[in-house]
């Protein structure tokens, strides 16, 4: 049996960005981008409708910063989801072959050698439609050296039911909420099962909220169930070892964090580090 | 080692690959792209409207030409054709070069069935003096991408991705012509006819084939990619000018936002000076174009402009979310700008051996390829 991983290396966690352009203006952001840099941390996560903040002007506003920032951070790693349709928290998205390839090509444009990665965000039809040719774009994308990947997807069997989608190193993302219990357990377990060879990707480390928040904030944490309730009374730096503990005794492969200034990451950098002190 | 073919075809867009798919079961076929996939460019990066040729008032033979083939690339191509939607075109008070009366004339000379609507309320009846329903779908390029790459697999014929033609001269009966791929190997063919569907890139092919250039006008262009509610099912085409449509983009659920004014940001013609994103890119010539998609020096884009004209026109649209937007090179021939032709052109350039130069810029148009098939 493998021995319990005891870190992530730097290569496993992401940059969230999905607070960019909401709870992150830009000059925070990129103060954070810079920060993250320069601790050797390369890979960031964002989504096409980053910030879902329910203003359709700023739909993929996310991606714009990026974009802009990118020329100072050379060799950054860009995991991007698509699909879907706005930025207003509706689960809708569109799941084709076309539209993919479309903003593969699109992003491309965007980010160029930046663009790591591509992966569906949001599949909510449960029914097992026929996804091959989705699946085939996404082997095609990962032949060239592009990582793949799959969030909120609704049914597992509809993209593995098939001879390509169960052999994909999909990169699968898990949210990882405090507020969830055993159901982590039993999802990851749904994961290997149909996907082998994917990589679990924690994300919602802190259900949306900072780690001074959740220690500070007791109705928010009330609202998130018995799970946050054990952190009750721990300061952040606690709160933060806590999380990177569960993520690592739950064997997820890699972590989405959600600092929203420069400060904040610093604390995660050292509790990843293990160099965080209760 | 020079390997000898019937054809050389160079440019895997969809005339390209059409002109394979149909000469390699009775020819030996060889077929040259500079993409690492068919049908990348041009192909993929337009409006991706099945013309009825409702659009060309100001192009009658580039009208006709689409109207011919219209229904047979329909009826051909039907796996990769969207006809889920209401197409709209409406015409402009004021800056139209044509009015209601023109446009429903031109429909009926092209035998296309303009049916007038009443307060289509998504638009602004103070700069919209009449609107028709045409039916007119869209392709979906990537299927099609798909389509010909898949029947090209089927076949016996030499594909070259990645490659392109870096030098050629004329034999006694044939065409003897280098190719480099991505890492710089070279491979030698000798080809009987040649066939360039290379569109943007034609006259820098006909150049090292020692050919005469053709008169060609490009156009940097750049098209908007968007989800807009209130336009589920429909397309909007506003008459006959510096103005705009916003049609569905194949099947992806996008529309596509293209604009007379904003989409064409700079040109050039091959005889002329190179635009000034290609003179900052370093790697493209005038008549000679790297992909645009990824180019860090391609011009600003117009995107509010282009919005600010569309919300204009049609001032009850809603919500729209961004997607992203595509960038090329758009082609035609150097003609003036009022007459809008984008007529579809076979010219022989050369006999024994042959050579054909192919330039259009509608995919229906695949068909006057035939010309060449037929004189075989």
């Amino acid at each position: 049996m493998n021995e319990m991983r005891t870190s992530f290396d730097k290569d496993s966690i992401l940059l969230g960005t999905a607070g960019w352009g909401d709870k992150v203006e830009k000059s925070a952001a990129l103060e954070l981008l810079s920060t993250f840099y320069q601790h050797g941390y390369r890979w960031i996560d964002t989504a096409t409708n980053y910030p879902i903040n329910r203003n359709p002007k700023e739909y993929g506003l996310a991606i714009g910063w990026l974009s802009e920032f990118q020329s100072d951070f050379p060799d950054l790693k860009i995991f991007v989801k698509a699909g879907s349709r706005t930025n207003l928290g509706e689960p809708e998205s569109f799941i084709n072959a076309s539209y993919f390839d479309l903003v593969f090509e699109m992003l491309i444009g965007q980010l160029g050698d930046g663009l790591a990665g591509l992966g569906v965000h949001w599949d909510n039809n449960s029914s097992n439609d026929d996804r091959s040719m989705l699946l085939d774009f996404f082997a095609r994308i990962h032949h060239r050296g592009y990582q793949i990947g799959l969030s909120g997807i609704a049914s597992k069997e509809s993209y593995s039911s098939n001879s390509i989608g169960p052999s994909l190193p999909w990169i699968y993302q898990l949210n990882l909420s405090p507020a969830r219990g055993v159901e982590i357990e039993s999802e990851i377990a749904e994961v290997r099962k149909h996907f082998p060879d994917a990589r679990i990707c924690g994300y919602n480390t802190l259900g949306g909220i900072s780690a001074k928040d959740l220690a500070t904030s007791p109705n928010r944490m009330k609202a998130l169930s018995t799970s946050v309730g054990e952190l009750e009374g721990k300061n952040e730096n606690e709160i933060l070892n806590r999380i990177i503990r569960r993520a690592l005794e739950k064997e997820v492969d890699a972590l989405i964090i959600g600092p929203t200034n420069a400060s904040q990451f610093s604390q995660w950098d050292l509790a990843l580090s293990g160099s965080l002190h209760d | 080692m020079t390997e000898t073919f019937d054809y050389l075809i160079i440019g895997g867009g969809i005339f390209g690959a059409f002109a394979a798919q149909h000469l390699a079961p009775h020819a030996s076929v060889a077929l040259v792209e500079k993409e690492p996939s068919l049908l990348k460019r041009a192909s993929k990066i337009n409006q991706t409207r099945l013309h009825t040729g409702a659009h060309y008032l100001r192009a009658p033979r580039t009208a006709t030409d689409a109207r011919k083939h219209h229904d047979r690339f329909l009826r051909e191509h039907q796996f990769a054709i969207n006809q889920s939607f209401r197409h709209i075109y409406a015409i402009a008070r004021q800056g139209s070069l044509t009015d209601a009366r023109g446009f429903e004339r031109f429909c009926q000379w092209l035998d296309i069935e303009a049916t007038q609507m009443q307060d289509f309320e998504l638009l602004d009846h103070n700069r919209v003096s009449d609107s028709y329903l045409v039916k007119e779908p869209a392709f979906d390029p990537f299927l099609l991408a798909r389509h010909y790459a898949a029947k090209l697999e089927e076949l016996d014929l030499r594909l070259h991705l990645s490659s392109q033609v870096v030098s050629a001269h004329r034999g006694d009966d044939a065409w003897l012509v280098q190719i480099e791929n991505e890492k710089g190997e070279r491979t030698s063919i000798a080809a009987r006819t040649v066939i360039n569907a290379t569109y943007s890139n034609l006259n820098s092919i006909s150049k090292i084939f020692h050919l005469p250039e053709a008169r060609i006008k490009h156009e940097y262009s750049e098209l908007l990619l968007a989800y807009i509610p209130s336009l589920a099912d429909l397309a909007i085409t506003i008459m006959d000018g510096p103005f705009l449509s916003i049609t569905p983009y194949g099947m992806t659920g996008l529309h596509v936002l293209s604009s007379v004014v904003y989409t064409h940001h700079a040109s050039t013609e091959n005889s002329g000076q190179r635009m000034p994103c290609q003179i900052a890119n370093g790697h493209c010539a005038v008549d000679a174009f790297d992909r645009c998609q990824p180019c860090k020096n391609k011009p600003e884009s117009s995107q509010k402009f282009m919005l600010n004209q569309l919300r204009t026109f049609v001032p009850n649209i809603g919500s729209i979310f961004i997607h992203g937007q595509v960038e090329t090179v758009k082609s035609t021939w150097a003609v003036e700008d009022y007459r809008d032709e984008r007529q579809t052109s076979i010219r022989k350039l050369e006999s024994g051996p042959d050579f054909y130069a192919v330039m259009s810029g509608k995919v229906s148009n695949i068909y006057e390829l035939e010309y060449i098939f037929d004189a075989k």
